[in-house]
């Protein structure tokens, strides 16, 4: 399946080009969270990436703003042909997201309210067609919450409806939001950095929360012209820990194997998941490696988290994003926090000091996730002329 | 073909040691979304009705919203209830009681409807041999039972 169209909104600012300039200029979109950041009370210290824009608003009203300036703009760059296959052919429209934007909802409900089959995502994925409805017709919609893999699986759902069902556009429109029930779990967990996000380093100390909504367009039909074209996509949950994953990487090397597969060409470079966490990037890089030798060649290996955060159910769009601008540019940019990185990796992490790696001829990428309850997953992109 | 198991849980009387207990990590920190999924699948286990299954697509209309109010309630914030706050999490829990690995997909969408069978027919198109569809809602029956319900597909 082809990607056809993306674009998001993140701490980095309105539209793709926002996140890859600070990519590229090693802008970190970090601020420490404060005590009263939110109507309710957190223990501050932590860092998170947050959106500027409208950050007084409810939840619901952030959505609708994002949402609607996120399509609007991508809708307007989608090629004559991609627009017609959305006026006319069916649609299917995934929200990938945990629980940034039902914050509020939470907040404000109670036992009964929720044991009466609200379903809290129906509002946000109704919202969201409203908003669509002059440009796409005829819509189905699917709500898929897999943890911080959730975008990788929303896209290995979209790759199945496409390929054996009759849909010829999914949208996948992946978001979350940061609020005190996010902020407070992951500082309960103690997994929050408090001074830099630091990606694959030797010194790294956690992650940084970050809030994000991303849209991608993938369609059956190849586009004219250079394409991107979503060769492969595997998910796997290994079930031992509901936090932690294996340290050995056992789980995402499966799915690496699986989408590199018949595959004759290494992939050029990766967009890791790459939190910061000791246990995620130990994980992660195992596996990473493990794939590698089987090429007896060496990945390399960025991320972005360091720059906009981790965002939660949106991470995999926005690493599928990234990974596309690269695909495009050549230009590899840097985990630019990251300035010595953890002997026990060994893959070739593009680091502070290179700050942007060219790259010659580049044809593909690979772009991992992970995510509490044990689930891995990796994909494959490949740009063709 | 497609089997239909359902089991009824009374989610009054948590047992303080349930005969699953050593299937499960910390079976006593679970939530109640994750009890009653256990005594279903152990329910189906014990009966002989679970079959061997490549993919597992989760259904859980209310999403883990009863865990993420009984994470928000509690002061000061608790990990051990934070990391239920994923509808996924579930599916953890039947790895662990059939010692399953592969795909999960969870879907926040209503049970039983045309929705889930093409997601399930898909994923069996895809390759999938047997799907596992594991419903669960948190509305409870006429006797204030929560009802479990699973599909085997393919």
């Amino acid at each position: 399946m082809y990607l056809v169209g993306y674009d998001c909104i993140t701490a980095a600012g309105s539209g793709y080009e926002c996140l890859m300039q600070s990519l590229y200029s090693g802008v970190d979109n970090s601020a420490i969270v404060l005590p009263e950041q939110w109507k309710t009370t957190v223990v501050g210290g932590g860092k998170a990436c947050l959106i500027s824009e409208h950050k007084e608003a409810a939840h619901l009203e952030r959505f609708r703003v994002y949402s609607e300036s996120v399509w609007r703009k991508l809708f307007s760059n989608l090629s004559e042909t991609a627009k017609k296959t959305l006026s006319y052919r069916k649609t299917l429209i995934i929200l990938s997201s945990t629980k940034g934007f039902i914050e509020d909802y939470i907040w404000q409900s109670s036992e009964a309210s929720i044991r009466s089959k609200e379903n809290s995502f129906q509002k946000i994925i109704s919202n969201f067609v409203n908003i669509l409805k002059d440009d796409v017709t005829s819509v189905e919609t699917l709500v898929i919450s897999n943890a911080c893999a959730s975008s990788h699986v929303a896209i290995e759902s979209a790759k199945n409806y496409l390929n054996f069902s009759d849909f010829d556009s999914v949208i996948i429109l992946a978001a979350d939001l940061i609020g005190p029930f996010i902020y407070s779990g992951f500082q309960a967990l103690k997994v929050l950095s408090t001074t830099s996000n630091r990606p694959f380093a030797s010194d790294r100390d956690g992650l940084q929360l970050g809030e994000a909504l991303a849209v991608l367009v993938f369609q059956k039909q190849k586009p004219d012209g250079v394409s991107l074209n979503l060769t492969s996509i595997a998910s796997d949950m290994e079930g031992g820990s509901v936090t932690k994953p294996s340290m050995d990487g056992t789980s995402l090397l499966r799915c690496l194997n699986r989408v590199v597969k018949n595959v004759s060409e290494f992939p050029d470079f990766s967009i890791g998941h790459g939190t910061g966490t000791i246990f995620n990037d130990l994980s992660e890089a195992k596996a990473l490696s493990a794939m590698s030798e089987q090429f007896k060649t060496k990945l390399s290996v960025s991320g972005i988290k360091w720059s906009i955060g981790h965002t939660l159910g949106a991470s995999g769009a926005l690493d599928v994003i990234a990974a596309s601008e690269v695909l495009k540019s050549e230009k590899l940019f840097a985990l630019a926090n990251s300035n010595m990185s953890d002997s026990k990796l060994v893959l070739d992490f593009v680091l502070a000091n290179e700050k942007i790696r060219n790259l010659c001829h580049t044809r593909s990428a690979v772009v991992t996730s992970l995510g509490f309850g044990g689930i891995h997953a990796a994909l494959r992109l490949e740009k063709q002329s | 073909m497609k089997l239909k198991y359902s089991t009824s849980v009374d989610i009054i009387k948590f047992r303080p040691e349930p005969a699953w207990k050593d299937r499960v990590e910390r079976w006593y920190q679970l939530d109640e979304n994750g009890y009653v999924i256990c005594e279903a699948v152990y329910d189906w286990l014990r009966k002989d009705k679970m079959h061997k299954f490549d993919a597992l697509l989760l259904v859980l209309p209310e999403a883990s919203n009863l865990a993420d109010l009984d994470f928000v309630s509690s002061t000061p914030a608790s990990p051990a209830k934070f990391v239920y706050t994923l509808p996924n999490i579930a599916g953890v829990l039947v790895a662990q009681m059939t010692s399953f690995h592969g795909p999960i997909f969870c879907l926040c969408e209503d049970p039983d409807s045309q929705k889930i069978t093409l997601f399930a027919q898909s994923l069996l198109l895809a390759g999938h041999k047997k799907v596992f569809v594991l419903e669960s809602s948190l509305a409870l029956n006429s006797t204030k039972e929560r009802v479990v319900t699973g599909y085997f597909w393919g």
